[in-house]
């Protein structure tokens, strides 16, 4: 056979190859649109069934879970009838397609799409589907629908600066976040309280220039039993709105409710559960924890009992010698520690106790040097 | 006037906050009777935590973009809990530390644009979950049909030309 035979051979299949590859892709590319149409048409037509009282009553309540490609990453509803946007990249969106009220993220892949007979309370409604679905919670008005995302969580929220000193990356992001609030106005003054506790207390006052304090928006899922525990998904998920390296949930709670049953605050990798009925100290103490890595300088032995306490994990505990701080300024070897056996730096610290003031001078210089500044 | 001075602190401090948001991942991870397992993830638009020490040995994470590790992060099992309350009067502390038998925890990981899976490793470097990649198999079978059918037609072209 003539080497031109084969040339044409290989010319031939090259031409089947790249036709059958963007025959494909565009297959493809279709479908996902059809699926986005679908997802379109599947809107609004519960919408106006369940909106106009074809299928529901004026007032009354349904959860509606919609298909759409797996590959978008966030929906966002407009309600044009409301106050304009402020998100810059949303705003381009809509200054391109002045006539739509459904936007998708990544925008340059999905086309966005008019659906009527919806209103928003809060306007956009940005919301993250979850493996190729999205969970509305829909409110008959006789004259259309309210809607509202069935999970807290699935709602993208802002994130409110409360002090912000350096960059993230080359600082320590504090993000609190809330529980069980029914005032968020009285969580914004439980934040600044938590905060002004930090900032007046060594090492963080002479390390102010390193920390940075967020309020990530959103109810995060937490359950009071013998203490407090937020669930770790739920608030990752809120907290990530934020620059954040240790989360703070602030748990609402009775005070004279935790009088009669006293619940304890936990923390547990880098997520702080704080029982706000408690002395607000408490947040400090839980730092040491999280973020320090420092046991517990007071001694329980009905909890410390029940557990195989390894002291060589932390800093702060030591056998008889107190050979891990032996030498340092201003401490010495106290008896109790976590188990009554072992021993701590210094007589009292907020480890120990939080009528005391300071963490001691060799828990701050633990974070101090975590930090990432010099004690 | 103290009021302004107020106003003023707390529009500048929200307005000099403008670090931009890029791809994440939220994990989920149970750990009980010695197996990790991943029980749901979360794609968003966020931030990561940055300064989280990572310890020198124990589980690895890491997230693969077409076979190659763009993000690696190395993490301890949170084994236990730290629970504490203090007395109203005397600010006394009591609780401590709890064992837990099964854990939930959550991480949060940069997921760059054009990441197709995430794979996590155990202290011996053991794959031990590996989520699924983006599926492709539909563009495989299409290719393999294809090269299949211009197989056979090759073969039976240089039968039919060969004397």
């Amino acid at each position: 056979m003539a080497a031109f035979d084969y040339f044409l051979i290989a010319f031939v299949l090259i031409i089947i190859l790249i036709g059958g590859y963007s025959l494909f892709s565009s297959f493809s590319s279709s479908s996902k649109k059809t699926q986005l149409a679908s997802f379109g048409v599947s809107l609004e037509n519960s919408f106006k069934e369940y909106g106009t009282g074809l299928t529901g009553t004026p007032g009354s309540v349904k959860e509606m879970t919609y298909s759409l490609p797996e590959e978008i990453s966030k929906v966002c509803f407009i309600d044009n009838s409301k106050a304009s946007i402020t998100d810059q990249e949303l705003k381009q969106e809509m200054d391109l397609y002045p006539e739509k009220n459904i936007f998708f993220y990544p925008s340059t892949t999905f086309d966005p799409l008019f659906v009527d007979f919806f209103n928003l309370d809060e306007n956009p409604l940005c919301i993250f589907p979850h493996q190729g679905t999205v969970s509305l919670r829909l409110k008959s008005t006789g004259s259309g629908v309210k809607l509202n995302p069935q999970s807290d969580t699935d709602q993208e929220k802002g994130c409110i600066s409360v002090r912000y000193a350096k960059e993230s990356s080359s600082a320590i992001d504090i993000v609190f976040l809330s529980s069980q609030y029914n005032d968020l106005a009285l969580f914004r003054e439980d934040v600044d309280r938590y905060v002004q506790k930090f900032l007046n207390l060594e090492p963080f006052t002479s390390h102010k220039d390193l920390l940075n304090f967020f309020i990530a928006e959103g109810d995060a899922k937490c359950t009071i039993g013998e203490w407090v525990t937020c669930d770790a998904f739920d608030v990752d998920k809120i907290a990530a709105q934020c620059p954040h390296d240790v989360s703070v949930v602030l748990v609402s709670r009775d005070a004279i409710n935790n009088v009669l049953h006293p619940v304890r605050s936990s923390s547990i990798h880098n997520l702080i559960s704080v029982n706000t009925a408690d002395n607000p100290a408490v947040v400090i103490h839980e730092f040491g924890h999280a973020f320090g890595g420092l046991a517990d300088e007071y001694v329980d032995d009905e909890f410390y009992g029940k557990i195989r306490f390894d002291s060589s994990k932390y800093p702060n505990c030591d056998q008889t010698d107190c050979l891990k701080w032996k030498g340092k300024k201003d401490v010495g070897c106290y008896e109790g520690c976590s188990l009554s056996s072992l021993f701590r730096p210094t007589e009292d610290s907020i480890m120990r106790s939080l009528s005391s003031n300071t963490y001691g001078p060799l828990n701050q210089e633990v974070i101090a040097s975590k930090m990432g500044g010099d004690q | 006037m103290r009021l302004f001075v107020v106003l003023f602190l707390v529009i500048l401090s929200t307005a000099v906050f403008a670090e931009v948001k890029e791809p994440v991942v939220v994990v989920k991870l149970s750990y009980q009777n010695g197996k990790l397992a991943l029980r749901d993830s979360f794609f968003m638009k966020g931030f990561y935590p940055q300064n989280d020490a990572q310890p020198s040995a124990g589980y690895r994470l890491a997230v693969l973009k077409t076979g190659e590790e763009v993000y690696s992060l190395r993490f301890d099992i949170p084994h236990s809990q730290f629970v504490d309350v203090s007395d109203p009067e005397t600010g006394k502390l009591s609780g401590g530390e709890v064992e837990l038998d099964r854990v939930d925890f959550a991480l949060t990981v940069p997921y760059p644009d054009g990441s197709d899976h995430i794979v996590i490793y155990n202290d011996h470097n053991k794959k031990v979950i590996e989520t699924q990649e983006k599926d492709n198999s539909l563009y495989f079978i299409f290719f393999g049909l294809l090269l299949g059918i211009i197989g056979i037609i090759l073969i039976i072209i240089t039968k039919k030309i060969r004397p």
